[in-house]
Formats: C-alpha cells, structure tokens, sequence
C-alpha cells in the first residue's frame, strides 16, 4: 500500500504534488528605448496576465503547459515592443490619432502578428476563454464597435472563432464583415514585413522602414506607430467610434431576436432588407477601403506621423473684447403674452384675444454658439461678420483665425447676450486651430440643445497652415460627436440661423473639403447633424 | 534586434571605473555582484602591477597559513617559514609591493577574518613579525588590495572591512574580453543574464550551449544545458529576435 503524507493537523494529503514552475526569461529582452535590468516576475491566473517593461515587473502563469507558456510569450511581446506606462502617458496616450480602446485591439493584433511570426502557435493555444459569451453578449446588445475591436483583438487566436460564433447567434449577417475587416488590418502588418522583405531582396535597404517590432525612441521609428496607424483606420472604416463606445447610427441595426417575433418580427422583415443592404455597402467598402489604406502608404520614411493630432494644432488664445453696442432680435430672451402675470401690460387683449392674455411672460432664447472661420480662404468682410452677429442676437459668436505669433489672440468673441463688439478685431490670416476653437465653441454652449453652429469652408489646417487628413478628420468627428451645424459661407449662415429662429428643422450644409476629405479617408458619405 | 549586437571593445560603465580607480592608484578596492563575470581577472590584471599580483581564495576551512604563511619541513630535516600570499604581496618584487586578490572575503572564518584585516590595515599600522628571522616586515610602497565577494549589496559586508575599503564597485556586467569568447548573438543575453538575481544564467552556461548548439542545434543544446528552463530560454530568444529558434 503506497505511503500518503500526513500533516501536523492528522489530514492525509494524498495525491498532491507541487507542479512545475516555469519562469519567463525576461531580462533577456533587448529594446532600444529601454535599458536591461532585472525583473519581478509573480505567478498569477491566466486571466490576469500583465507586463510592464518600464517597471520590469511581469505578471504570468507560470504552469508547464502550452496554453500558459502562450500568455508569457504574449506578455513578453508586450514588453518587448509596447510602450511602457510612462511612454504612454507621456508621448502616445497624447496623439489623439485613435480612441485608446481601438489603440489596445490593433495592439494585441500586432502582439498576436509578431507570436506567428516567431514561430509560436497563437492560433492553437492562446484564449481567454470568455470569447464565446463577450461574442453573445456584445451582439445581444448590439455593441457593433466592441464586437469590431473584439474581432480584431481575437484575431489569429484561438479565441476568434468561438467569438465569432458567440457574435453569429444573435447577428450572423455581421460574420462576413468582422472576418473581412480582421483579415485586412492582419493583412497591414503583414504588408510592413513584405515590403522589408522585398528591400533586402533587391538590395533597396535604404528604402526599409521601421520594423513591426521597432522600439525606437521616436515615434516615428517605434512599431507602435503601425498600431495608431491601424487603429485609425478601423475607426475611420467603421465610422466615428467614441471613447464613450456609443452605437453609431450608420451601424446595421439589430435584427430582432428570435422568440420576439410579431410585429416587430415584421418590422425586422421590413428593416433586413435595408440592413443587408447596408452590410452589402460595408463589406463592399471594407476591401477597397483597407487596399486603399495599404496602398496610400506608399512606405517610404515619414510613414509613422512624428507627431500627434493635438500637437499639430496651433494654441488657442482667446480674447475678449468689450461687448459695448446692442443687439436686438428675436432669438434671445423675449415677453410674449401670457394668461397669467403680476402686471397686465397688454390691456387691448382683453378685446382682442379671445384667451384675454394681458400679462407678460418671458421665453428664454435658445442660445447657440456661432464660431466663424475668418481664414483667408473665407473671404469674409467685416460687414458680412457683423451681418452673422445681427442675426443671432442671443448667441454667443465668436470669430477666429491662425498664424499669429504668441502673445496675440487667435480667437474674438465678438458678441455674446445681446451685446456686440464696436469695431470688428482683424483676423491674422490663417486657420491654424479650427479644432481647439471647435472645442471650445462646444464648451461655451449654454444648454446641452443649445445649437453650435461653424460657418466654415471646410480648409481646416494646423501649424503654419498645414493641411492633413488627420486634422480634417478630427474636426469632422467633433461635429459628429457634437451635432455641430456647418455651413460653409455667411449667407448660408444667416439663412440657417433664420430658420433657427422659425423652430424650423435645419441641417447642415457640408462644406466640400470636409466631405471629399471624409469619403476619401473612409470610403463612405459624410453626414453631418 | 539593435541592440544585441554587443559593442566589445567598448568597456562598461562599472569595468571602465575599476580601470579608472586601480590606474590612479587606488590601492584599496571592493569590487562586488554576481559570479563569474571577471571580477578576479580585474584584480589580477588592471593597474601597476610591477609587483606581482598574489591570489588567495577563501573558504571556512583555510586557515592564517594562507595569509601569512606556516613552517614546512625542510630536504635538510630542519624547518624553514613558508610566506603565505598577504606577505608575498606585501613584501612584491622586492622594491615595490605586489597586488593581493582576496576571493569571496565573505567567506572567511573569524581568525582568518582578523589577520585579513590586519594585512589590509594602512601601511602605517600594518607590521608583521617574520617568525624565522625575527625582521619587522612593513607592506612596501605601491602594495594594493583588491577583495572580491558575491554578496549583492554592501550593507552585507561587515563594518570594518568597508572602512578599509572605501571604494568599492558593484560590477554587473561580464568583462566584454569574456564575451568575446562567444558567439556574437549570444553575447548580450549572456550580458543581461549574469545580472539576472536568481535566474542568473553563468557565463559558463552560455560557452556550453554556444558549443554545443554548433553540433546539436539550439533546441537539444538547450535542454542539454539549461535542463528544464530550455524552453524559457529558447522562448525568450524567439520573443527577442521575432524569429523561430531552430
């Protein structure tokens, strides 16, 4: 009979043995922007596997298995190759080119991408094991953008598939466009290692560009720069993500769940149609649009922006001149007549109004922002400005216009509540900050309804009048986001205000840069609040 | 993988100040940190070393006869005094003092600990009395010290040994004429390993799966050599260089 052990406390432990231990080999990983040293490695579960290069600490299974000998060499690709905490915080958290969650799903593609390639099996031994139910749940609640960064993020993995199939029992229809758009950003990286690998065929290395692997100091030469890269292009492709993770409205909408039947089984009927549609148009879209991405990159030097959208914005200085003449209209605070008051003011309706409403009653106006651009492209005279201003009297207007030296003011308020400035300021020439001063035109706004309206030509440009798609497309999401009106001249303005102050429906009136810009960014129609 | 690509000929950081220390004369010198890294070759080649350079290893079983040497019989059946290396450094070549490098001091039993220190006390203070001649002999000008030990910090170190030492260098990377023994791909892990705490991986290691993997391939050679940590090691190699390790 096999002796058992026996504890102090009587208890015979029987069949217990103390596993394996593997520990990952951290300190051999080399990186430009990082010194070597050693590290703190703990054991933990597998779902709670980190690393941090920075701190050189890491957190990994450590059992003597496949699938957690996976998560290390995952986390040591992390900390390999990711920017660490601090490089976060300080240079790519900044940059703005793509929300951090579409960030950290192109970022674990890039980890699974580089796995293959060193010769390890993601597609066979790495999950989570939840991405059958996160697949379900994110298409029961018709979360079309997580279940886009999900699929990219499982992507290569053994996890893709049951996520995948978790998504396909409440939405199968989105399976083609998830699988498309998942192969196309592997596809990205993929097309960085072929064009190295065709330069040191043909003996072009001059013409090489960073690695997907690259952990230079700089931006512009660290492998991290492909993740932003591709981030933004899923975002562009699947239309105005936010941080919030809003649903976007050019997003199929669900079809209804089986069991829910009926009337809205009906309705469901009716919508398929137009979805399936929809879905035609996206697919459709998605391959030109990620050929086109992969084609427009042209890989050459430059290829990974030096610097971040928010740095390429010129400061805004606000100035604020004395409001001193009036302004009377009809959209800010008025009295109209009203069958109760305190004191009668409108006596003759006592004849006259069958309601006999002799008191007075003050209706707030409606508000608004009105932002002018006043850039060269403009073309706008002083009276055309003062026109603006006449016709949103209760508004809050305000005019700006780049390429100033520092200390001098690159945005005016010209008007606010009913008052105006007496001579209009002169504007400095160019754009330079349309989206700071977008920003904070949205700030101003005195009620969340209350209408911001940019009167702008759509020539949106950042330091020293350089114009980027990037910066465009900055300011177009702020709008989206925002349900900021455009209209891209005075009159056109002046119409729309008008009509604002009817109670009218008003749309915007999309300035061509801003929607050529958009459709050739994204391959899809810009529409605007 | 930029930065594998060891520079040899450029001296680190921590080698560059033993050189720097024992060239200007420094003649009391602590150099600490993990094994095997050259730690002993620095003591026994750096500076003037007109003198000579005496090693003496210690151990909890050596004894005063080491350090200041014992009698030993004769052919002629009488005995004669046999200098132990801290006076055979003391005394060098006759006009100038030699170099004594003490290994692992830290492993010293407490007699031994004493007359160590007495031998390393200042040539002011320090005087030894040849038991066969009966001579006052005094460490000549120009002897120098240089102790080695593995302990990691210096707060391990007893008290009166720091105070006759005042320099002391931690040395964590191997001496770059080491690494030149080896392949060149191998030569940074071999550098950050050696500093590596408790997954330290020897120099000695890496000679024999560079050896080895030339006739085996690198997968057999790593579980010749690393045994159960092969596939750890030969992970992180993939992970490094974004390539299968064959």
């Amino acid at each position: 009979m096999p002796k058992t052990k026996e504890d102090n406390s009587g208890y015979k432990v029987v069949g217990v043995t103390t596993p394996t231990q593997v520990v990952p080999d951290a300190e051999m990983i080399t990186r430009d922007d990082l010194e070597g040293g050693r590290w703190t490695i703990r054991a933990t579960g597998h779902d709670e596997a980190k690393s941090d290069a920075g701190e050189r600490s890491m957190f990994v299974p450590t059992y003597d298995d496949e699938h957690s000998r996976h998560i290390r060499a995952q986390q040591m690709f992390y900390a390999k190759c990711s920017p660490t905490e601090k490089q976060w915080e300080k240079v790519w958290g900044k940059r703005k080119y793509a929300t951090d969650r579409a960030l950290l799903a192109c970022e674990v593609l890039r980890i699974t991408h580089l796995m293959s390639k060193a010769g390890f099996s993601p597609e066979q031994h790495l999950q989570r094991g939840s991405e059958l139910l996160d697949g379900k749940l994110m298409s029961q609640h018709n979360d079309f953008q997580s279940v886009v960064l999900n699929a990219i993020a499982t992507k290569g993995t053994l996890g893709y598939e049951p996520f995948l199939e978790g998504v396909s029992q409440h939405h199968p229809e989105w399976i083609p466009v998830l699988d498309k758009l998942a192969n196309e950003a592997t596809e990205f990286y993929n097309s960085v290692d072929k064009h190295n690998a065709k330069c040191r065929e043909e003996g072009t290395e001059w013409r090489i560009i960073p690695e997907v692997h690259a952990t230079g100091n700089k931006p512009q030469h660290n492998g991290f720069g492909y993740t932003e890269k591709l981030a933004k292009w899923v975002e562009q492709v699947v239309g105005g993500m936010t941080e919030e993770g809003k649903s976007n409205p050019s997003i199929p909408k669900p079809e209804h769940a089986k069991g829910e039947e009926g009337d809205e089984g009906k309705k469901g009927k009716k919508g398929k149609s137009k979805e399936a549609k929809a879905l035609a148009e996206m697919l459709k879209s998605l391959g030109e649009a990620g050929k086109e991405q992969r084609e427009s990159q042209q890989w050459g030097r430059g290829n990974i922006p030096r610097k971040g959208v928010k740095e390429m914005w010129e400061e805004l200085r606000v100035a604020k001149p004395p409001l001193v003449r009036s302004v009377i209209g009809a959209i800010g605070k008025k009295r109209v007549a009203s069958a109760t008051g305190r004191n009668p003011r409108r006596m003759s309706r006592l004849l006259t109004d069958p309601e006999r409403r002799i008191f007075d009653r003050t209706v707030k106006g409606a508000g608004g922002v009105v932002l002018v651009d006043t850039s060269g492209s403009m073309r706008l005279s002083a009276d055309q400005v003062k026109e603006i201003v006449l016709h949103a009297p209760s508004a809050l207007v305000a005019m700006y216009s780049g390429g100033a030296y520092k200390p001098k003011p690159n945005l005016w308020v010209i008007a606010n509540k009913g008052r105006m400035v007496e001579q209009m300021p002169r504007p400095n020439g160019s754009n330079g900050m349309d989206y700071p001063a977008l920003e904070w035109a949205v700030k101003q706004r005195q009620r969340p309804s209350s209408p911001v309206i940019w009167v702008s030509d759509g020539g949106v440009t950042g330091r020293h009048d350089a114009f980027h798609d990037d910066l465009v497309m900055e300011c177009v999401r702020l709008c989206k986001k925002q349900g900021v009106y455009v209209v891209p001249d005075p009159d056109t303005a002046i119409d729309l205000l008008k009509r604002l102050q009817r109670r009218e429906k008003v749309t915007s009136i999309i300035p061509e840069t801003l929607s050529q810009t958009y459709k050739e960014v994204t391959g899809q129609e810009l529409v605007l609040r | 993988m930029a930065r594998t690509a060891t520079k040899v000929n450029e001296l680190p950081k921590c080698w560059q100040t033993v050189k720097d220390a024992l060239d200007a004369g420094i003649d009391r010198v602590i150099l600490y940190g993990t094994a095997g890294i050259g730690k002993t070759y620095a003591g026994l080649n750096y500076g003037e070393l007109s003198g000579g350079a005496h090693r003496l290893i210690c151990t909890d079983e050596m004894t005063n006869a080491d350090v200041t040497g014992c009698w030993q019989p004769t052919a002629s059946g009488s005995w004669s005094w046999l200098e132990g290396a801290g006076i055979k450094a003391w005394q060098g070549n006759g006009t100038v003092g030699g170099r004594l490098v003490i290994d692992e001091i830290d492993k010293a039993g407490g007699d031994v600990f004493a007359t160590l220190l007495a031998i390393t006390d200042t040539p002011e203070s320090a005087q030894w009395e040849h038991p066969q001649s009966k001579q006052l002999i005094k460490p000549l000008e120009g002897f120098s010290v240089v102790m080695t030990t593995n302990v990691e910090e210096m707060n391990e170190l007893p008290m009166a040994l720091k105070d006759r030492f005042p320099v002391a260098i931690r040395i964590n990377e191997p001496h770059p004429d080491a690494l030149l023994r080896m392949s060149e791909d191998l030569r940074e892990y071999a550098k950050q390993m050696c500093d590596a705490g408790e997954r330290r991986i020897s120099l000695r290691s890496f000679y024999a799966y560079d050896k080895l993997r030339k006739a085996l391939g690198a997968k057999k050679s790593a579980e010749i050599v690393f045994g159960n940590r092969a596939k750890s090691f030969l992970d992180a190699i993939a992970v490094d260089t974004v390539k299968k390790v064959v």
